[in-house]
């Protein structure tokens, strides 16, 4: 039998790999809302659109998938500026109205994107195989793909926390994030900033799509309980947070695996909703969070 | 807003959003996909539903094209010859789109009988969906030949008009790969399952384990993990230093592929790594780690055909349908043909006449005969085989095999290097 100290830190390595991965994504969903105030319920479903695109750009052209990064990306910028557009109509409507009119815009859209990714790319299962070779330190097996990904995603994080520190974008977006009517009357244009945290969520979406098949997969139908997931993190990080999105990632994905290790993996997945209940009555805001 | 407002809104589109799924069949009038036009005396008209929309969809990408293409190869060829009429009826299938929704299907069936007046029903396939179907057909006493529904406690329930083709039934579904198995050398000694928490996979482990046991394997490991699995860790951590010959997977295609990746991140190397649903989309959404890849197939391409009314090569090659790909497709299949066949015998449209032949007689399809048990299930075996090469070959038994199971597998390491 291995020590049960390779048992431990296998699935440390696992739970943190991937909740890098699931933290990446759910800090799109957290900034959208914490600028918006609007729960993007169709934030899983653009993971698994920008998944398939992924995919197909490395199944035709063989590209390194982090040479995909950076196609998919400026790619979702522009498609993170146009779903902003779907909300301009009713930007101006009743908070009541605007909390309706983006719920159904949202769930509406998840729909149709299934619908037509099913249409356009059929019922395949995607993927980005590309795997490389594991290193062996001692009787643990670290998985140089998921490593590589750990690093990208702590990369980005930096930058993105440097970007939202220093620039005036960034800025913005915290000022708008923390009070909008405070922020528009310093000046700042909510809209566009509203819009380019649109953009910037979307990105986060596409660069942490291409990581996340490099290790799991998507298909049509399967964006919601990426959206479910990425939920449980925001709430349990703090809404606009990007320590509080990578800590939460961490803590939900290392849950999982050693929940699905002691108690069985059917376990796995009641955790997540076991954390939110815990944090959202000890601590509603979040880790990281503020009121 | 606050959090807990938040929390709020979004239980309340968890709950819309399964609610859509439930009631869609009821709020929206459905769309009927495939009808032909009546021509006298009159036709026989079947109906089915088949999941075109919700998460079994990709499964049944082509059927629609399929459905139409059968029932044009039937018609081209006269129809069926009924007694009763004393000459040929042209055929009709009517399908509804079950949405993937149990609740839906059931409601569509009754429709199809008190709306439609269809004579027989077809199809519905998915154990769930079957569960469901069944109970108006059973009601109403209209036979039913469903197609991909396999759970064995739908036809514990003592119906009387009920009848499945899932083929592989889960009893005989290894049933040729575990003597195949044993045959090579180095002999076996252990193996490893994996199961995805779902009727049919269930069902399949269950045989297995004790297909497993009479051939004299020790089972080391016996996991079942939720459905949807993203990091099969946790399970493999447990399994590596067990070192098993094989690891035998039930489940569907996404969580094979999520299990394969990760066996090749912890560098677990099992002689023989074979999976109840090793077909072309896990062979493609593997990429090079799919090579070695087991599987099981329903139909052997070039294989003698004993089909009536089609030709079933032809008929998959006019729809553009790839059975390694839509693997569950020949069972649909055999339900339309088998019905055809039950009609043309008791040579009436006389529904508990058809159905006393149903129960009685073996009838033809791709896979060879197929007679139904007492208790309405037909129990046919599959094909083992694997991806060599980019080919699915078969590997047993001896006189159905396309090529030999290369055994050992290589190691992930060599794969990859190609």
């Amino acid at each position: 039998m291995l020590p049960s100290s390779f048992i431990f830190f296998q699935l440390l390595l696992g739970g943190l790999l991937l909740g890098g991965i699931y933290a990446l994504v759910a800090f799109g969903l957290s900034t959208i809302y914490g600028v918006a105030k609007l729960f993007n319920f169709a934030h899983g479903t653009f993971l698994v659109m920008a998944g398939i695109i992924a995919s197909y750009i490395y199944f035709s052209f063989e590209v390194n998938p982090f040479i995909i990064m950076l196609m998919v990306a400026p790619l979702f910028l522009v498609v993170g500026f146009i779903f902003f557009g779907f909300f301009k109509p009713i930007s101006g409507r009743s908070p009541l109205e605007f909390v309706v009119g983006t719920v159904l815009i949202t769930v509406g859209l998840m729909f149709v994107m299934d619908d037509v990714s099913l249409m356009l790319v059929g019922g395949r299962i995607w993927s980005i195989p590309y795997s490389l070779p594991s290193i062996p330190i001692g009787e643990l097996m670290v998985s140089s793909t998921r490593l590589w990904g750990l690093i990208a995603v702590v990369v980005i994080t930096i930058l993105l926390s440097l970007y939202i520190r220093r620039s005036y974008v960034g800025k913005a977006i915290r000022a708008a994030t923390q009070d909008r009517e405070a922020a528009m009357l310093t000046g700042v244009d909510v809209s566009k900033t509203t819009m380019f945290a649109f953009g910037i969520a979307m990105v986060l979406v596409a660069i942490g799509s291409v990581l996340y098949c490099m290790v799991l997969t998507v298909a049509p139908f399967g964006g919601f309980p990426m959206t479910v997931k990425c939920f449980t993190i925001v709430v349990l990080g703090g809404i606009g947070s990007i320590i509080g999105s990578l800590v939460g990632g961490i803590i939900l994905g290392t849950s999982e695996a050693f929940v699905g290790y002691y108690f069985g993996l059917p376990w796995s997945e009641a955790v997540s909703i076991i954390i939110l209940l815990i944090v959202l009555v000890i601590r509603p805001q979040g880790l990281f969070g503020f009121r | 807003m606050k959090m807990t407002t938040l929390y709020g809104i979004f239980l309340i589109v968890v709950i819309v959003v399964g609610g859509v799924g439930f009631y869609a069949g009821t709020a929206f009038a459905p769309e009927k996909i495939v009808e032909k036009e009546v021509k006298p005396p009159r036709t026989i008209k079947l109906g089915t539903t088949m999941s075109v929309t919700g998460k079994y969809s990709p499964s049944v990408e082509r059927w629609t094209a399929l459905t139409k293409e059968f029932v044009k190869m039937v018609n081209e060829r006269g129809g069926i010859y009924v007694a009763e009429y004393k000459t040929r009826l042209p055929i009709e299938i009517v399908v509804y789109d079950d949405k993937s929704v149990p609740e839906t299907s059931a409601e569509m069936i009754e429709r199809l009988i008190t709306v439609d007046k269809v004579d027989f029903l077809v199809g519905p396939d998915w154990s769930p969906i079957g569960f469901a179907a069944s109970v108006p057909a059973e009601k109403n006493k209209v036979p039913i030949v469903m197609a991909n529904v396999l759970s064995l406690d739908i036809y514990k329930r003592g119906y009387k008009w009920i009848f499945g083709t899932p083929i592989p039934c889960a009893e005989r579904w290894e049933e040729y790969y575990f003597p195949m198995i044993m045959a090579q050398t180095p002999k076996p000694k252990t193996i490893a399952f994996m199961t995805e928490d779902l009727l049919y996979c269930q069902d399949v482990r269950k045989f297995s384990k004790l297909f497993a046991e009479q051939y004299g394997l020790t089972i080391v490991a016996d996991e079942v993990f939720p459905s949807g699995i993203k990091d099969a860790t946790a399970m493999l951590v447990k399994i590596k230093p067990l070192n098993p010959d094989i690891v035998h997977i039930c489940a569907y295609e996404e969580a094979t592929i999520v299990i394969a990746r990760q066996m090749k991140e912890l560098d677990i190397n099992p002689k023989d790594f074979h999976s109840i649903m090793g077909t072309g989309k896990a062979y493609e959404g593997l990429g090079k780690l799919g090579e070695y890849l087991g599987g099981t197939t329903q139909w052997i391409p070039g294989s003698p055909q004993l089909v009536p009314y089609i030709d079933y090569a032809e008929l998959l090659k006019r729809a553009d349908c790839d059975v390694f790909k839509y693997t569950w497709t020949t069972s649909r299949m055999s339900s339309y043909l088998i019905m055809l066949q039950a009609i043309e015998n008791a040579g009436t449209l006389d529904r508990a006449k058809v159905r006393d032949v149903l129960a009685t007689m073996t009838f033809n399809t791709p896979i060879g005969h197929v007679k139904f048990k007492d208790d309405g299930l037909a129990r046919n075996p599959a094909f083992p085989g694997q991806w060599i090469k980019g080919k699915f070959v078969v590997v047993g038994p001896e006189a159905a095999a396309t090529g030999k199971l290369v055994y050992p597998r290589p190691t992930w390491a060599q794969i990859e290097k190609g």
